[in-house]
């Protein structure tokens, strides 16, 4: 019996030629944005406002130990949060749409965002906003918010699990936030809500080598784990009783990747202040570039995410003498970028 | 020879909060490379009896076998290999390939950190040329008709290599030209050894596909054999509480109900 009569105009392909050609077409893909990536560290790193907007030149740099410093432990610092956080927002924006089978979640979900925030004002409201105190209090409030997510679920009597943790992640978002607008209507007008304000914008601005290396361990163990995970994702996206009859343990292995989503998401916002939009667009993004399957997608997106946070935040501090909150650019560029590729004809997610 | 892939003994089944058993005692056999189909109407547990033969649920009373083991001491990743599912729908809201998402059925062979192998491939495009999908292996699972949707999950619970595949009312969305590709699809896999147990809701598939008949209604087993014993006006009526015609024509049976 002959089941295979022409569905489609499409050639038949030979078995041989399917399985070489995709997978090193991929691998050079992935090696070309990582070049691009380093090409834009680099360029970075001599771009910007000293005083002028521009360059600096090799010439300058061999003479005057003031750009040298400046580039040393200001820009550089400053690029490798940039990349990290890049990273980990594409890269758990990604886990979370493959998580919750939903194109449109990004990081944020499940209180962790607005729980951070809460946190981060909290500390600001109470002792004025030390650098550290600040981002501990963000990276503790934001695993909170996953736990307290986490708990009402497991209470909710309606839907499957991941329905559930969506709309616990909704109340706790929502209530974290409304303890923000508190305490912004609570804090001094003149010294603690401008801190709290710019922290909920996001911004770049006072990344040190010291907040760097405070974050680095968390981010790299969690990204190493997203990344060894990355074909599991797309198991973890299909409907409950399936991936459980493939003979995963779905909800143990949803739990993890989450956890370690939320630890990376965290910590970034922990040095950074709030900033939206990265991962819920550039995943999107890594999609259209490289398919559908985790195994490409997400290192896309990783290598997507560190150039598009380099990029905004080059823009946030050259576009004018005062710096740019970050989080508003990446939400202008987020935005437009997220209506192009919606309102696009050949849109797929 | 009819030795039972899958054996029920009196099994129980009550869904949490819900007033009335499921399956009430049921007693079942799933034979050695044949093709068993349940039929009855809605509700009769259908989908039910096979939840528990993946092994989602524990039955409260009763005991399942699976290949002369309890089923509840297999690990979740050996029942994996040893028995698939055909879901009677699945949503998926990114664009995979056929490619890839028949690898996604080489899981229960793969460690969580593990990637597919090139052998892993190997499998995953003999499972998409032999439902036939090979020439469309680049284009992506949106792209495809209900039919060809409904394939490419038998292709994927091939690459399992299961003993035992599962399928959830199969041909319920299918027209006839799909209805027909499935039915030779699962006709050449019997053929070549595998064991099915389907539901279904329609007579002329089951008429054409299976060996074994089970009639279900309340959770519990009517009448159950090869299908010319099954396939009587009087038992079928019973099943539906409609009165229903058997007609034979030309070597096929034939099942009118209005």
């Amino acid at each position: 019996m002959n089941l295979a009569r022409p569905v489609s105009s499409q050639p038949i392909v030979s078995k041989a030629a399917l399985k070489s050609a995709s997978r090193s077409q991929s691998r050079r893909r992935l090696l070309g944005m990582l070049i691009l990536l380093l090409v834009v560290f680099g360029l970075s790193l001599f771009l910007g406002r000293y005083p002028h907007v521009g360059l600096i030149s090799p010439a300058q740099l061999t003479e005057d130990p003031l750009a040298q410093r400046l580039i040393l432990n200001l820009r550089l610092p400053r690029l490798i949060a940039s990349v990290l956080i890049g990273m980990s927002l594409a890269g758990a924006g990604m886990v979370m749409q493959m998580v919750f089978a939903n194109p449109l979640v990004e990081p944020g979900f499940l209180g962790v965002s607005q729980a951070a925030a809460f946190g981060a004002a909290l500390t600001i409201l109470a002792s004025g906003g030390v650098g550290w105190q600040v981002q501990f209090s963000a990276v503790i409030f934001g695993l909170a918010g996953l736990f307290l997510s986490y708990l009402l679920a497991r209470r909710v009597r309606y839907g499957g699990w991941v329905l559930r943790l969506l709309l616990a992640g909704i109340a706790v978002s929502a209530l974290f936030a409304s303890g923000v607008g508190l305490i912004k209507y609570l804090a001094d007008p003149l010294r603690q809500l401008p801190d709290i304000t710019f922290w909920l914008l996001g911004g770049l601005w006072s990344i040190t080598w010291r907040s760097v290396l405070s974050v680095l361990p968390l981010i790299s163990l969690g990204l190493l784990v997203l990344w060894l995970m990355r074909w599991r994702l797309n198991l973890l996206a299909l409907d409950d009783e399936v991936v459980f009859s493939l003979g995963v343990a779905a909800n143990r292995e949803r739990l993890l990747v989450l956890l370690a989503a939320v630890a990376v998401t965290a910590a970034s916002i922990s040095i950074s202040g709030l900033i939206g939009w990265v991962g819920l667009l550039v995943p999107q993004l890594a999609r259209r570039l490289s398919g559908a399957d985790a195994r490409d997608g997400l290192p896309t997106a990783f290598l997507l995410g560190g150039i598009f946070m380099m990029i905004c935040d080059n823009l946030a501090r050259t576009i004018s003498a005062g710096e740019i909150p970050l989080g508003i650019l990446t939400s202008l560029l987020g935005a437009l970028g997220f209506v192009i590729l919606m309102t696009r004809r050949t849109y797929k997610v | 020879m009819n030795e039972a892939v899958l054996r029920f003994e009196q099994v129980v089944y009550r869904y949490p909060d819900a007033a009335e058993r499921a399956l009430q005692g049921l007693s079942l056999d799933v034979p050695r490379g044949r093709v068993t189909a349940i039929l009855g109407p809605n509700g009769a547990g259908k989908t039910t009896l096979l939840r528990l033969a993946y092994g989602r649920f524990q039955p409260q009373a009763g005991r399942i076998w699976l290949e002369g083991r309890l089923l509840s001491s297999y690990t979740r990743q050996e029942l994996g290999r040893k028995v698939a599912l055909v879901p009677q729908r699945e949503t998926n809201p990114f664009s995979y390939s056929l490619l890839e998402y028949v690898l996604l059925g080489r899981a229960p062979h793969l460690s969580p950190l593990q990637m597919p192998t090139a052998e892993d491939v190997e499998i995953a495009l003999y499972a998409l040329e032999t439902t036939g999908l090979l020439p469309m292996t680049r284009r992506t699972v949106q792209s495809l008709s209900g039919g060809e949707f409904q394939l490419l999950l038998v292709a994927r619970a091939l690459a399992q290599q299961a003993d035992l595949l599962l399928l959830d009312e199969p041909t319920s969305h299918l027209d006839l030209g799909n209805k027909k590709r499935l039915v030779t699809c699962l006709q050449n896999l019997v053929a070549g050894g595998t064991t099915i147990l389907f539901t279904s809701h329609e007579p002329e598939v089951v008429a054409a596909l299976a060996d074994q008949v089970v009639l279900m209604r309340g959770g519990q087993v009517l009448s159950s054999g090869a299908l010319e014993d099954i396939w009587q006006a009087d038992r079928l009526s019973e099943v539906y509480g409609i009165p229903v015609q058997v007609h034979r024509f030309d070597g096929h049976r034939y099942l009118t109900w209005v």
